[in-house]
């Protein structure tokens, strides 16, 4: 149990800053100035894929950070199967933007060839969200030696 | 008693555990299908605005107000640089800009937004000239302007042709514009009016000979490197940015 919460606090904080580094995108698609490593930031978001039917990717970003902090916080606080649905919406939210931002971190490297910092922190946040939802998700499948081990040791600390 | 529990207990779990690997699946499957879906929706979004890009109609420009005539434009209005091209289709190094720069230049800062480029005549080589200027202000009126300024360079350069009126709509209609439509724009010299504002412009801007470029108002005299394009749209674009 106490695992799981503090996996759910890892992906609260990671979506926190991800929500915090699309912001700071979106600012910058606004018409301000951001810092950035190069010139990459502002050709990237000049270019003519920084939106997708007049979205902004920032907005994008922040929906999706949303949506994984949402229910993140709901597998934090609901209890049984209720959880359990909880933290397979955290992974398929994360699975999707995982994919996205490969897709957008190809168009960086190979099609636009310049790089914008926070995207690709972005890019490296949910990533991360998506490694600990995966392995919350699947890990009781696959590892089932370890989570048994855990369970059984206050029971063997009792004795 | 024990036993019998145990089993129960045993049973209920791997019927949860089935029920939670059909589910993580479901998810699963859903998720990079939903992923795809979205990456195929601005995958075709973003071809389609790159292919607009090539050849912006005259309704186009006028509906923004950002180019003041309805020249042949080619890249994204509100890209922070103008290159405006004081050119002709009989002039050599006209031809090796639009042969070896133009294409580096649309690939490196067209397709980013950060370029457009405006195409304004500016003949030199007497009358072939001005009609081949003219014709590609018919090209431009059927929407089709780059492409005619290809082939007839093409034509010009790499065929060595010295092309009439009656060449010139051929060209056009082999291009798939409409024929008819072409000729009564070129035999009614319809944008002459239109082709001495741009020479006159031009002359203002201090254009003497072709190609002379001005972007964000510095002029570029001659075919120059591709380096020296490089050079002054980078510093332009980093003075747009301030």
């Amino acid at each position: 149990m106490r695992g799981t919460a503090s996996m759910q606090v890892a992906i609260i904080v990671l979506a926190i800053f991800g929500l915090a580094d699309s912001a700071y995108l979106l600012y910058e698609h606004l018409g301000h100035e951001i810092v950035c490593i190069g010139r990459g930031c502002s050709i990237v978001d000049q270019s003519v894929y920084s939106e997708v039917f007049g979205v902004p990717m920032s907005v994008m970003g922040l929906v999706g950070y949303a949506f994984i902090l949402g229910s993140a916080l709901a597998a934090l606080r609901l209890r049984g199967r209720a959880r359990e649905w909880a933290k397979t919406t955290v992974y398929g939210f994360a699975l999707i933007g995982l994919l996205y931002s490969g897709y957008l971190t190809y168009l960086e490297l190979f099609v636009i060839r310049a790089i914008c910092t926070w995207c690709v922190v972005s890019a490296v946040i949910v990533a991360a969200i998506f490694a600990l939802a995966a392995v919350e998700l699947w890990g009781r499948t696959y590892l089932p030696s370890t989570s048994r081990a855990r369970a059984s040791r206050p029971a063997e600390a009792g004795k | 008693m024990k036993m019998k529990k145990a089993g129960r207990r045993g049973k209920r779990e791997a019927l949860s555990a089935r029920l939670f690997r059909l589910r993580a699946s479901v998810v699963t499957a859903l998720a990079l299908v939903l992923g795809g879906a979205l990456i195929g929706v601005s995958y075709w979004h973003s071809s389609s605005r790159i292919a607009s890009l090539g050849s912006l109609h005259s309704d186009e420009l006028s509906s923004t107000g950002t180019v003041a005539t309805a020249e042949p434009t080619k890249g994204s209005l509100e890209a922070p640089v103008t290159i405006e091209e004081f050119s002709e289709f009989y002039c050599p190094y006209c031809a090796r800009f639009t042969f070896n720069t133009l294409p580096q230049l649309v690939e490196e800062y067209v397709k980013k937004g950060l370029v457009k480029v405006v195409f304004r005549n500016f003949p030199v080589h007497g009358e072939p000239a001005i009609l081949a200027a003219l014709a590609g202000e018919c090209a431009h009126e059927q929407g089709r302007f780059w492409e005619y300024h290809d082939r007839l360079f093409a034509a010009v350069f790499k065929e060595n042709r010295q092309l009439d009126a009656a060449a010139l709509i051929e060209l056009a209609a082999s291009l798939g514009l409409d024929g008819p439509a072409f000729q009564e724009c070129l035999t009614s010299e319809r944008y002459r009016e239109n082709l001495e504002e741009d020479i006159a412009e031009g002359r203002q801007l201090g254009v003497r000979g072709t190609p002379t470029f001005s972007i964000n108002g510095r002029l570029v005299v001659g075919a120059q490197p591709y380096e020296k394009f490089k050079q002054i749209i980078e510093e332009e674009l980093e003075r747009s940015r301030r």
